[in-house]
């Protein structure tokens, strides 16, 4: 008897479901009120219907994945480039350039995909810890960083593993000395990018190698004694792409909100985060393009032995 | 007529066969007591009669129906046979009052309140539990429970009660108090009782008709007097307690088993040589009389005595022919 | 017990069965062998049969795998262990207790349940770690008796105990004192008591509360999580979630690794019933109000136990919520010009997300208290007095969400709803979650009340069915209202944990809606603690009230 009215429960719902067939579907794996404000500033300007599912980049990728099928996402976007790379190797990714993307630097786009802005890997450290600021990757090898040096782990963040691509791509084996001495210094790596950066926050340890800046920025402007600084010797960038699926059939709305996010408007949004926008013209309350050396690598290629890469990491770090 | 008639009922749980071939009428308003030792399949039977197991063979029926019938699949379910049950640990819902409890099957059938009333407040005077009504049955004592028990099953008035060891839980005068209550009131309203029991004296207590049941099968048939006096067998003597067996030539009589009743030795005073002669072992008194355990040659027998013994007394006795039962081995 | 098997004319028994083996398969059979067929068919999720079991090899030759493996079942053996010694002292402490004292306890134990085992565990790294508050007040720094194997277990079992000790504790008062007085005439001490005489009678229960603590230690991932990777401890869990978590992601993988952990859970099954039947006695039914103790010192002894239980238990973490709800910033840590009311205020007066996001898990969860209720009583009647042929594969099936980590669950629940082919789905909308919450949380009712229904005399069920109860009769007037306290206690410690369920909420959560865990997740994600555990707290306090008031109605409604 219950099960009845279940069974028309259930019916109803699909003919609601149905109904909001007109509404574009974005998983977007970004600070939360990042996300919803773009949504809302691009519904306020088309008139469009936009729903938003928010997690972390690996479950907006695992629930893509699994909803193959019957896929329900028309754009994503991801934290890590390494989604983009795999999407348009496997032909998922629907081809777009957007009109606004002219501003966007060539690193960051591509012709299936375009960032919406970039993290920085970068050294955080507690203010209040009376260590000396540290320069470069390498002043954290020295003793009086001694058990103080946590990293988040290459195989639970695609931007830490960005940097030890990075590095090794810019340094050669000597990247690979720099990890065992880290290793030998008494690094932590305590799992994600929260998780390396917790600890530091908290006071038990006192440097992040390769903290994600925005995240540590924004600490710092709610007032966390916390700040960052940007490697004298190159740094990597962890842009957070826009895919538009094929599988969409919302086509022409999906590249209306590509558009919207590269807008003077958009881009402002991403400024406020303190996310490095991808567009060289807006400006932001935080070091710019202008200000950071970055390492050039061939990220498409480094993604193509990733396996390898975080393996040897791994062996160094004794995991 | 009859109130419930067995025919050909067989049934074996994992191979193991428990009733074999079981034939047995019951007449209306006859009490009827199943009665052996554990494992010979008394329970089984009672429980396929409520429906409760389905036998492998075999038919059984009531006047107004089939209650199951494995030539013709056909099955009365347990709730349709109109049946009672008396439980022995009172099957009783700890949840419900007594009254609750007792007006469970008149409340299915939709009776009407005020009548439900009246019937259960019947039901009660009649175990003499008046005033009980709103107690929850952990409230009750044990005696009090099966008195319960037994008005929940004779408040629809049945045709027919089904009753599982209904006394075995309770110490021993309730027990004999109960079971004649019980027979007081099967027989007065005319209800058919099938009992099952392993325990002699509440089959003799309660019955009108024994089976003695051995090994799935129904090893004697008949009314308690000629069950106890006349067993059918060696096993049945002992099973009944019925009395000492003895072996060799009695009296004039053939060589053979014989049964010698605990009533069947008559003292003598004098020692001539066709009387027993007793070296006394131990000496009870029991009920109004003395039981008397003594040693005939290097064999101990039992007997009645209205007068006492000293313990190494040694006494003389006779047989009372008439009471002698040749046993079969 | 064939009266329900019995031929012809005799429906209702198999329509019983048939639904709920039906529910039981819908709902947990499912999603399972959909994980299954993902493991062997690496593009199962494009309806693609190519490449059977090409996942498996390189898959299980990781080396790491090992160590993961054998770490999983130490850990689970080890929480296992020190969850039924806590359970069964504080159980035996109980029994002898004034009930109104043991009822402040009981109720105190149910707070666990409701706190999200990684949040107590950030609770104990702030407690615990160099520079937290312990070394700060006290200059005392247990950070390394913290970050290792046992104290993994300590954090583990603190959460899980109390799984074991509701069942205990009523396997105590069922056994009640007569067993006890018994031993005592033939000369036993009360230490020789519990030991020769109750121990052995609790044990099919221990044994049967303790193969849940161990499965759910196997499948537990925020503790092994946070603590664990701080000394490089990995368990099978966090090998899965690692292949879920970022770039690449790896479904399939994650499969193989979960039909792993589904292997350990049946192995655990089928260990428990060969050391169940060895142990396995009957009762005799009859409940007696155990006696509290007159002993003044062992009443006094026990209450201080319990005190200290359940500050390590349930004060220790909320202490750890409240304090970091209240911080303004987290690395100026516990300061009073640090602590402000900000993050409630913000909540309650410019947040309509937090409020709708606390009605949308309160909802879910109060339905999934009350389905996963019915059907557990449907499967429990269905399991202990129906026994269909195949009982284990049920038993095996209504363990298993418990075994399976949720992010590979909810993979699996996408896998079965997400296709055309069904004339309607739950999925994308909130019935996916209620879905998820009923499959994650079925184990805990079938189990608890199963264990009940074992001790129901069947004569109970005769009576009824003689006196002319049919089927339906039977379980509306009498098993489910001999079962409404037991199926309270399980519906309340369902209630709880869906009110904090995370991954499959963050993993299924239809577009535009949040729950409580996602809220906080999310708050955490942005930096936001203070918020974060601001409303873990709030909710933590609501959906305690309502578990009380709960159990306060269901009290009065029996007496």
């Amino acid at each position: 008897m219950k099960l009845k009215n279940w069974c028309v429960g259930f019916t109803l719902l699909g003919m609601v479901c149905s109904v909001s067939a007109e509404t574009l579907t974005v998983y977007s794996a970004g600070p939360k009120g990042l996300s919803k404000e773009l949504v809302a500033g691009f519904e306020k300007e088309t008139g469009a219907k936009v729903s938003l599912y928010q997690a972390t980049g690996g479950k907006i990728m695992a629930r893509y994945q699994a909803e193959k099928s019957n896929p329900h996402a028309d754009v994503m976007i991801s934290s890590s480039l390494g989604h983009a790379i795999t999407l348009t190797k496997a032909g998922e990714l629907l081809a777009y350039q957007s009109p606004n993307a002219k501003h966007v630097p060539d690193f960051l786009k591509s012709a299936t995909y375009v960032s919406q802005g970039t993290a920085v890997l970068a050294i955080a450290y507690n203010t209040q810890s009376k260590l000396p600021v540290p320069t470069t990757w390498s002043d954290l090898t020295k003793p009086i960083y001694k058990n103080q040096v946590t990293m988040p782990d290459p195989r639970k963040s695609g931007s830490a593993l960005t940097l030890v691509e990075g590095l090794s791509e810019q340094m050669g084996s000597k990247a690979w000395t720099l990890f065992s001495a880290l290793k030998a210094n008494g690094i932590l790596i305590p799992g994600a990018n929260k998780a390396a950066l917790n600890p530091v926050l908290q006071g038990a340890k006192s440097v992040v190698f390769g903290a994600v800046d925005y995240i540590a920025l924004d600490l710092k402007r709610k007032g966390e004694t916390i700040n960052v600084v940007y490697p004298t010797d190159g740094t990597v960038l962890a842009p957070r792409p826009i895919m538009i699926l094929k599988s969409t059939k919302h086509a022409v709305l999906a590249k209306k909100f590509v558009d919207y996010m590269l807008s003077k408007q958009g881009q402002t949004l991403v400024a406020k985060t303190l996310i490095l926008p991808a567009r060289s013209d807006i400006k932001s309350d935080r070091p710019g393009f202008g200000e950071l050396k970055l390492i050039n690598f061939d990220t498409v290629s480094a993604a193509a032995h990733a396996e390898q890469t975080r393996d040897k990491f791994a062996n160094i770090m004794g995991q | 007529m009859n109130a419930i008639e067995i025919n050909n009922i067989s049934k074996s749980f994992d191979d193991k066969t428990v009733l074999h071939d079981i034939n047995l009428t019951v007449a209306k308003g006859e009490f009827i007591s199943l009665l052996g030792p554990s494992g010979c399949g008394k329970t089984t039977l009672l429980r396929i009669i409520a429906g409760l197991e389905l036998p492998d063979t075999g038919k059984i029926q009531t006047p107004a129906n089939t209650f199951v019938d494995r030539a013709t699949d056909e099955y009365l379910p347990v709730a349709k046979r109109k049946l009672s049950y008396v439980f022995q640990d009172y099957g009783l819902w700890p949840h419900m009052s007594v009254f609750d409890n007792i007006a469970f099957a008149l409340t299915l059938q939709k009776m009407p309140k005020a009548d439900i009333k009246k019937r259960v407040n019947e039901v009660l005077t009649l175990v003499k539990l008046v005033g009980h009504d709103d107690k929850l049955p952990e409230q009750l004592s044990g005696g009090q429970k099966q008195r319960v028990s037994i008005a929940r099953a004779m408040a629809g008035s049945p045709d027919i009660m089904l009753l599982d060891e209904p006394l075995s839980n309770l110490d021993a005068n309730l027990r004999e108090e109960l079971g004649k209550e019980i027979r007081e009131l099967t027989h007065k309203q005319g209800i058919t009782c099938v009992n099952v029991t392993h325990d002699r004296k509440e089959a003799q207590l309660l019955s009108d008709r024994i089976a003695l049941m051995k090994d799935g099968v129904i090893h004697q048939l008949t009314d308690p007097v000629r069950l106890f006096k006349q067993p059918a067998s060696k096993w049945a003597c002992e099973f009944l307690d019925a009395g000492n067996l003895i072996e060799g030539h009695m009296i004039h009589r053939e060589l053979g088993e014989w049964l010698v009743p605990r009533t069947a030795f008559k003292i003598e005073n004098d020692n001539t040589d066709t009387r027993l002669s007793l070296h006394v072992d131990s000496c009870l008194f029991l009920d109004d009389r003395f039981e008397i355990a003594a040693w005939l040659a290097n064999e101990k027998v039992f007997f009645y005595s209205e007068a006492p013994f000293d313990v190494g007394q040694n006494i003389f006795a006779s047989l009372l022919e008439e009471n002698l039962v040749s046993i079969k081995a | 017990m064939s009266m329900y098997k019995v031929g012809k004319g005799v429906r209702a028994p198999l329509l019983l069965n048939t639904v709920s083996v039906t529910l039981l398969f819908m709902i947990i059979g499912l999603p399972v062998l959909a994980i299954i067929l993902f493991a062997i068919f690496p593009k199962v999720n494009e309806l693609s049969f190519a490449a059977p079991f090409s996942q498996f090899i390189p898959q299980l030759q990781d080396e790491r795998l090992i160590v993961a493996t054998l770490n999983s079942i130490r850990l689970a053996l080890a929480v296992t262990f020190s969850s039924m010694l806590v359970a069964v002292v504080l159980a035996y402490m109980r029994s002898k207790m004034a009930e109104s004292i043991g009822r402040m306890w009981d109720v105190l134990l149910l707070i666990p349940f409701l706190i999200p085992p990684y949040i107590g565990s950030m609770g104990w790294m702030q407690l615990l770690q160099s520079n937290g508050v312990l070394d700060q007040w006290l200059n005392i720094n247990l950070s390394n008796v913290l970050f290792s194997f046992s104290g993994v277990v300590f954090v583990i079992t603190l959460h899980l105990f109390p799984v074991i000790y509701f069942s205990a504790a009523s396997s105590f008062k069922v056994i009640g004192q007569r067993y006890g007085d018994v031993a005592k005439i033939y000369g036993a001490n009360s230490r020789q008591i519990f030991s020769r005489i109750l121990l052995p009678l609790i044990v099919p229960t221990l044994l049967s509360t303790g193969l849940i603590v161990f499965v759910l230690t196997v499948e537990e991932f925020g503790t092994p999580n946070i603590l664990g990777s701080r000394f490089g401890f990995q368990v099978m869990v966090t090998a899965i979630e690692e292949k879920m978590s970022d770039w690449p992601i790896d479904l399939s993988g994650a499969s193989v690794l979960s039909l792993l952990l589904v292997v350990i859970a049946i192995s655990a099954y089928l260990l428990q019933m060969f050391i169940t039947r060895r142990f396995a006695c009957k009762l005799d039914n009859q409940t007696m109000t155990s006696v509290p103790s007159k002993n003044v010192w062992f009443s006094m002894v026990s209450n201080v136990i319990f005190f200290i239980v359940v500050c390590l238990a349930v004060v220790m973490p909320i202490f750890a919520i409240v304090s970091s709800s209240l911080m303004r910033t987290v690395s100026l840590g516990l300061q009073w010009d640090n602590l402000t009311f900000n993050a409630y205020t913000h909540l309650f007066f410019s947040n309509s997300d937090a409020l709708s996001a606390i009605y949308t898990s309160l909802g879910l969860a109060a339905m999934a208290a009350v389905i996963t209720a019915i059907i557990g009583m449907l499967v429990a009647f269905t399991l202990i007095r129906l026994k269909p042929r195949g009982k284990a594969v049920l038993d095996i099936l209504a363990l298993l969400p418990n075994a399976i980590p949720a992010m590979a669950l909810s993979v699996g629940l996408i896998l079965t709803w997400n296709q055309t082919f069904w004339p309607v789905t739950p999925y994308n909308s909130l019935f996916i979650l209620l879905l998820a919450y009923v499959c994650l949380m079925l184990p805990y009712p079938i189990r608890m009340l199963s264990n009940a229904m074992k001790q129901l005399p069947q004569s109970l069920d005769e009576a009824a069915a003689i006196y002319g109860a049919n089927l339906f009769v039977l379980m509306y007037k009498i098993l489910f209202p001999l079962m409404i306290p037991i199926m309270v206690a399980s519906s309340c410690i369902v209630f709880a944990i869906s009110t904090r369920e995370l991954v499959a909420s963050l993993m299924l959560v239809p577009a535009g809606t949040e729950t409580v865990a996602t809220y906080v997740f999310n708050q955490f994600d942005q930096g936001s603690i203070s918020s974060g555990m601001a409303m873990s707290f709030i909710v933590i306090v609501i959906s305690g009230a309502l578990i009380a008031l709960g159990q306060y109605m269901s009290k009065r409604y029996l007496s």
